[in-house]
């Protein structure tokens, strides 16, 4: 049974228009305060889905995230200022998520995830959030999020376009049914709007909050695809490797 | 039997445009159609759309509709088909 824990009257007036939406209500509310979340880099995407996870009252953020803030991240980073280049991105970000809501406990890393941290990231949070630009780090969360069967957003987008699924290990497609292997013509670096980056970060928050908060219809085993060249959404189904690496040993739902 | 093909990211700048026409005159599997694009096509396309033995690069998202057509399906395309080929998009 889960604990009983019932909301101030602080956050009764701060959350106040969400809890009026149908089918969230107090209860969404006390999951969403009892909730964890796991941000792996808090950049362009990352830093728009932590803003709003704060925003909506996700009771900690984890944001996993090094290096120090630069000019050119400027364009996308909204968490990030000018009076912070130089100094690290993932404290000026949790300064930002503080002024804004400072019932939320915000963890901060400096270190982007890697091999020697996944396991130990991952299994401090209920559901992990992939707004990674490297391919070797989104497919290490995902290995690890599927080992720990933990609920993973993943975010992705490049040019005018973006792309947002949710892996339910065992019930979904997981990142290496599609991308079993790095691949070798990505480069970290790529042409991006930061308005590209701020849609598909508050899409993926959204799906955070479905999920946590037990709301709506998740994204599973489908991809949304988004052209805002010409403000093209669509949905695509997506097929789960019997023989994935990662997940192909668990579930038998999608087959 | 005509196929339009969008490309996405990528492959779309690589290809110069986001949507083209095909005209088959036999019928054949989407991989097949890419395995084409890519034969006939520049050489940044090709890199994309191709591993070095010439195979399709496992990274590639396919679908013929709105449906994922994953490496190992073999679906024959029809007249009309719209299959799309997407590369990897990532955070940042």
């Amino acid at each position: 049974m889960e604990p009983k824990q019932s909301l101030s009257d602080a956050e009764r007036s701060r959350y106040e228009w969400q809890l009026w939406v149908p089918g969230f209500g107090a209860s969404g509310q006390e999951r969403l305060k009892r909730a964890s979340v796991l941000i792996s880099r808090c950049g362009g995407v990352g830093g728009i889905v932590a803003y709003e996870l704060a925003a909506a009252g996700v009771g900690r953020l984890v944001l996993a995230h090094a290096g120090d803030v630069r000019l050119n991240d400027l364009n996308r980073q909204l968490l990030m200022t000018t009076d912070w280049i130089g100094k690290p991105r993932v404290e000026c970000a949790a300064a930002r998520l503080r002024e804004l809501n400072p019932l939320v406990e915000v963890e901060t890393v400096a270190e982007n995830i890697r091999a020697d941290n996944a396991e130990r990231l991952v299994g401090r949070v209920d559901l992990v959030i992939d707004c990674a630009p490297i391919f070797s780090e989104r497919l290490l969360l995902n290995r690890e999020a599927v080992r720990q069967n933990k609920p993973l957003v993943d975010c992705a987008m490049y040019d005018l376009e973006a792309q947002l699924t949710t892996i339910i290990p065992g019930k979904t497609p997981c990142l290496a049914c599609l991308y079993p292997e790095e691949p070798p013509s990505w480069k970290r670096e790529f042409p991006v709007f930061g308005a590209v980056a701020g849609v598909i970060g508050s899409l993926g928050a959204m799906e955070a909050i479905k999920v946590l908060a037990e709301l709506g219809e998740p994204l599973l085993r489908r991809m949304l695809l988004c052209d805002l060249r010409d403000m093209s959404f669509r949905q695509t189904h997506l097929q789960q490797r019997t023989d994935c690496a990662v997940c192909g040993h668990l579930g038998k739902e999608v087959r | 039997m005509r196929i339009t093909v969008h490309y996405m990211a990528q492959v779309k700048h690589a290809a110069g445009r986001a949507v083209e026409q095909i005209e088959l005159d036999r019928s054949c599997t989407v991989q097949e159609l890419v395995i084409q694009l890519a034969e006939g096509g520049a050489e940044p396309l090709r890199r994309l759309l191709l591993g070095d033995r010439g195979a399709l690069q496992t990274a590639l998202l396919l679908f013929v509709g709105d449906k994922q057509v994953s490496a190992g399906q073999t679906m024959p395309l029809h007249d009309g088909d719209v299959v799309t080929v997407l590369s990897p998009m990532a955070g940042g």
